[in-house]
């Protein structure tokens, strides 16, 4: 009896099927008017279509009638083991889809997702009708030359009804679990179907992951390219990713029909990877098993192995079908035995983007648990998720790939030890020299490593300082596992290094710490042996001018015309005239002021004019009034009680003395006493400065001599300017004198002796000049002494000398 | 004069003073230190006392009782000038340092014209003049001399160059002929302030070794 082809897949059943075994159709009923051979060819017919018609599918019913209609017939053991197990098989398959489609079916007899299916095929099936499917890119051009109809595998339905053909009841059953079901029935969001607009855009096209027809390409194109190109096939369409599988069949597979779809299955699944994610990321190299893509091929197995695809082919007999390769080719392939299998390992390489490489949707869902798959999930067949992440530019990945999201694995830091690194005596990286800018740019932590010390950390009971300084360590070992270990890379020093490092510092701080401190030492006593040695002799020498040779001093016998000068100004002064004396030196240089001044203040108080004390220093108005008390020794009558006024201190400097310059009664308008100024006998005639007789300057430094020379002679109007100055403001104040803004000079010791000498007096500048001479003396042979042994001796320093 | 009662007492503590300040020719000690800490203290206490009743009374507390209210303005610049204590409002005192340091740069800039800068070329002048009974060639010469130092000392602190020139950098020769004459004269000068300050503080040392004869005899005497 002729089979019945279903109206919706095309598929044939048998004629005692009313509906499909496939897609579960209706069938159209069987004409009753068909003549039914009743002679011993059609029975032999009705085998042959059942062991060689490429159908393994025969019902089970059928089968059976056959055996019991003809037990008689000779049958092969191994043809009739693959008839038994498939009619068991077969029962056992139909058997659970009817349950399955039972629970599935809706009201129209058909489940929603066969219906938008057949919708599909029944479109795509018009388009074939209308114009040739176009060659798919992804066939393997050097396929055999298999002519097929093409209203056989022209639907989607098709392919994946073959493929449920040769798979055994079990596979079956696991492909049509509901779990797998709840995604295949989504075609929206997996495109299960071969899609025939694939001319439209075929480089963006998605490509099977696993295809192997295009991994093995090149290994079958080459030979086809170097011989003659066989003509292209012919109206052979076959899904997509699904043809090459029967490459991978091997011979042992063919003799094992039981275990080839779970063999192929698994290698699938070995692609596919259901196993768990811990497993994937041990993988390491993507190698597929030499037993899955042998290429040991015969012209017989080859011919075994395109059964199920040429199922509907016309019936030719076993021992007329057409080899797929030619002879060379296999012995091409056979060659290519292992090289190939190297060459397609390096193909496959999974560390380069492989754009073009897809996965169908199909085989994914297959063996993977639903719990562990999902649409949006891409899964590489042949190395863990972590090579989602590798370098995929976004321009090379197709566009139903960029919006699949790499699973996020969550990355485990390992926790970064912190203890020093042993020394295991290897060889150490030697150390990078760093240019000088790339020193100062690197990190401090980068260079020091941070070490968190244990026993703090294991405290059991600690203070709140404590606690603080673990929070603050973990914080600072957090911050620093969280910084990039590149920076660390080139600067490890092991504990080796830094012990030696730590003890050539120390060494060479304690050398230079006794070397210095030695020397300074050494230094250090020479120069105070010098400085004693030097303090005594002048010692010495003072002490001997003043007693010894106290008589054996030069005296003056020219005067300086400036401190002639002085004394005539002083001694020109009226009797009612007010002297002021205006202190502004340092307490330092009391003594040297003392013996300066005190001849011109007793040539005052011997004139017995009015003096008025002004001191600029805070501590002068009491060196001053020592001096007058001083010079009341030498000068007994003199009543300082009423003729000496202590007008205090006087701030202001510069300012000041110009406007003492400009009035003096509103300047200073009380005295050190708080007594008014204009109360005051010696003073209360005095408005401006030149109203007093003399302004009499002692100062030390001739900065301060040239402001009251500045700001005060001008307003003076002939009242004589002198100036008492320490020796060594002299020679400043020296051309003023001779320009004649000041009156006279006294400076220094000297000009106090030759004060004494005009006044005939003798005070003590006249008892210690002799001291005076010898230390000068001594000075200058020091002075030039020492400036010729520098001269003459080179610099012990190193310095350069000019 | 010989000191008597407490005037002996503190002749006895400058003599011992005196001595401890002798002690930093061995080098510097802690008996230096102390004495120079004590010099320090006594000498900033003085300076307040003396401040308070020298300064502070007199030109502002007498005023201000007396009824002067033109004391405000300094008593007022004055407290802002306090503010220079702390940062934060250091910029309140800027208005009296402005008025002191304008002031007192107007003074020194008018007194250095007016008092040295004229003076100075006025007594250079001034130097040609010969003297009441002075011949004229040594008021010549010593003008001359004078001069010439002056205008040497000015030209060896001249460190212009021609513009333009070849030798641009260096001096013209005239310059340089004056510089040199006026290097000898600012080394004569420096010398001379150099044993100046040595004379002084010779001077120094022989009326603190006057101090120790006289205080020896004076307590050898007794």
């Amino acid at each position: 009896m002729d089979k019945r082809p279903c109206p919706i897949c095309t598929r044939l059943n048998e004629p005692q099927e009313t509906h499909c075994w496939f897609c579960h159709a209706e069938l159209a009923p069987v004409s009753t008017d068909q003549p039914q051979s009743s002679d011993w060819l059609s029975g032999l017919r009705q085998d042959q279509d059942a062991t060689s018609d490429n159908n393994p599918i025969l019902p089970a019913e059928s089968t059976k009638s056959n055996e019991t209609d003809k037990p008689d017939e000779f049958v092969p053991d191994w043809l009739s083991r693959i008839r038994s197990k498939e009619a068991v098989e077969r029962a056992e398959k139909k058997a659970q889809e009817d349950k399955y489609w039972a629970e599935k079916q809706s009201h129209s007899g058909v489940p929603d997702w066969l219906q938008s299916l057949n919708e599909d095929n029944a479109e795509i099936k018009t388009n074939n009708e209308v114009e040739p499917a176009p060659p798919d890119p992804n066939k393997v051009k050097s396929a055999s030359p298999i002519e097929e109809p093409s209203t056989t595998f022209a639907s989607g339905d098709d392919w994946l009804e073959s493929l449920k053909s040769w798979q055994s009841a079990d596979e079956t059953d696991n492909l049509i679990q509901p779990e797998n079901l709840e995604i295949t029935e989504s075609p929206a969001e997996i495109e299960i179907t071969p899609q025939p607009e694939s001319q439209e855009f075929p480089e963006i096209l998605p490509e099977p992951e696993f295809d192997l027809g295009k991994i093995f390409s090149p290994l079958i194109e080459e030979p086809v390219i170097e011989s003659e190109k066989p003509a292209e096939p012919q109206g052979v369409v076959l899904p997509e990713g699904f043809q090459p599988f029967d490459l991978t069949f091997d011979e042992t597979e063919i003799q094992e029909t039981n275990r080839q779809p779970e063999q192929v299955d698994s290698d699938l699944s070995s692609t596919v990877d259901s196993r768990p994610q811990e497993e994937l990321e041990i993988e390491s190299a993507p190698v597929l098993p030499n037993e899955n893509v042998d290429n040991h091929f015969s012209n017989e197995d080859l011919a075994i192995s395109l059964e199920p695809i040429i199922e509907d082919s016309p019936v030719q007999p076993l021992e007329s079908a057409q080899p797929i390769f030619s002879d060379d080719q296999i012995d091409i392939s056979q060659s290519l035995d292992q090289s190939g299998l190297n060459f397609f390992n390096d193909l496959i390489d999974v560390t380069q983007p492989q754009p073009n490489i897809l996965i169908e949707p199909e085989e994914i869902v297959e063996n993977v648990p639903t719990d562990e798959v999902s649409a949006d999930i891409p899964i590489n067949p042949f190395k863990g998720d972590d090579l989602l992440l590798e370098p995929f530019a976004p321009d090379d990945l197709p566009e139903w790939l960029t919006d699949v999201k790499p699973i996020e694995k969550p990355v485990k830091e390992k926790p970064r030890s912190v203890t020093p690194a042993v020394d295991d005596g290897s060889p150490r990286p030697e150390k990078g020299n760093l240019p000088v800018w790339l020193a100062a740019l690197r990190p401090v932590e980068a260079v020091e490593m941070v070490a968190i010390p244990e026993e703090k950390a294991q405290e059991g009971e600690t203070t709140d300082g404590d606690q603080a300084a673990n929070v603050m360590l973990e914080i600072s070992a957090a911050t620093f596992i969280g910084k990039p270990s590149d920076l660390s890379g080139g600067l490890r020093v092991s504990n080796r290094q830094k012990t030696n490092a730590a003890l050539l510092s120390e060494i060479a701080a304690n050398a230079e710490t006794v070397e210095e401190s030695e020397k300074n030492s050494a230094v250090g006593i020479k120069n105070t042996l010098w400085r004693s040695l030097l303090a005594l002799v002048f010692i010495v020498v003072a002490f001997l001018g003043g007693t010894v040779l106290n008589g054996y001093g030069l005296q003056p016998a020219l005067f300086p015309g400036e401190v002639v000068h002085t004394f005539d100004r002083i001694n020109s002064i009226a009797a009612d005239k007010t002297v002021l004396i205006a202190g502004d030196f340092e307490a330092g240089f009391a003594g040297e002021i003392r013996l300066t001044s005190q001849a011109l203040i007793e040539h005052i108080m011997r004139r017995n004019l009015n003096i008025a004390l002004m001191s600029i220093n805070p501590v002068d108005s009491a060196l001053l009034a020592d001096q007058i008390e001083r010079g009341l020794a030498f000068v007994p009558t003199y009543q300082a009680v009423g003729k000496v006024v202590d007008l205090g201190y006087f701030p202001g400097g510069a300012i000041a003395v110009q406007d003492l310059g400009n009035s003096f009664a509103n300047t200073v308008p009380l005295t050190a006493d708080l007594v008014a100024t204009s109360s005051i006998d010696s003073l209360k005639n005095i408005q401006n400065m030149a109203d007093f007789g003399a302004i009499i300057v002692i100062t030390d430094k001739a900065e301060t001599a040239r402001v009251w020379i500045e700001q005060l002679q001008p307003t003076l109007n002939g009242t004589p300017l002198l100036m008492v100055t320490s020796a060594q403001a002299s020679p400043l104040i020296q051309p003023y004198y001779q320009s004649g803004q000041v009156s006279g000079i006294v400076s220094g010791m000297a000009g106090g002796l030759v004060y004494e000498r005009i006044m005939g007096s003798t005070g003590e500048a006249g008892r210690n000049h002799t001291s005076l001479q010898l230390l000068s003396v001594l000075m200058a042979a020091l002075v030039l002494g020492g400036g010729f042994i520098s001269l003459v001796k080179p610099d012990s320093t190193g310095g350069k000398r000019q | 004069m010989i000191p008597t009662g407490l005037d002996l007492v503190w002749v006895i503590v400058s003599f011992i003073l005196t001595f401890l300040v002798f002690s930093y020719f061995l080098g510097d000690n802690a008996v230096y230190r102390f004495v120079m800490a004590l010099f320090i203290g006594v000498s900033a206490g003085y300076f307040a006392v003396v401040l308070i009743f020298q300064v502070i009374l007199p030109n502002l507390v007498v005023p201000l009782v007396s009824g002067d209210r033109l004391v405000l303005v300094p008593l007022v610049l004055s407290g802002l000038l306090m503010f220079k204590l702390t940062p934060r409002f250091s910029r309140m005192g800027n208005i009296p340092m402005a008025y002191l340091v304008g002031a007192g740069a107007a003074i020194a800039v008018g007194g250095a014209v007016m008092g040295t800068l004229f003076g100075q070329v006025k007594g250079a002048w001034s130097a040609f003049l010969p003297s009441s009974g002075e011949s004229p060639f040594l008021a010549y010469l010593e003008g001359g001399f004078l001069l010439i130092g002056t205008l040497a000392s000015l030209a060896y602190f001249h460190f212009n160059a021609k513009k333009g020139s070849a030798t641009s950098g260096k001096r013209t020769v005239l310059v340089a002929i004056f510089a040199w004459i006026g290097k000898i004269f600012i080394s004569i000068t420096l010398g001379v302030v150099f044993a100046s300050v040595l004379t002084a503080a010779a001077t120094a040392l022989i009326e603190r070794t006057d101090f120790i004869l006289q205080t020896i005899q004076l307590l050898a005497g007794k």
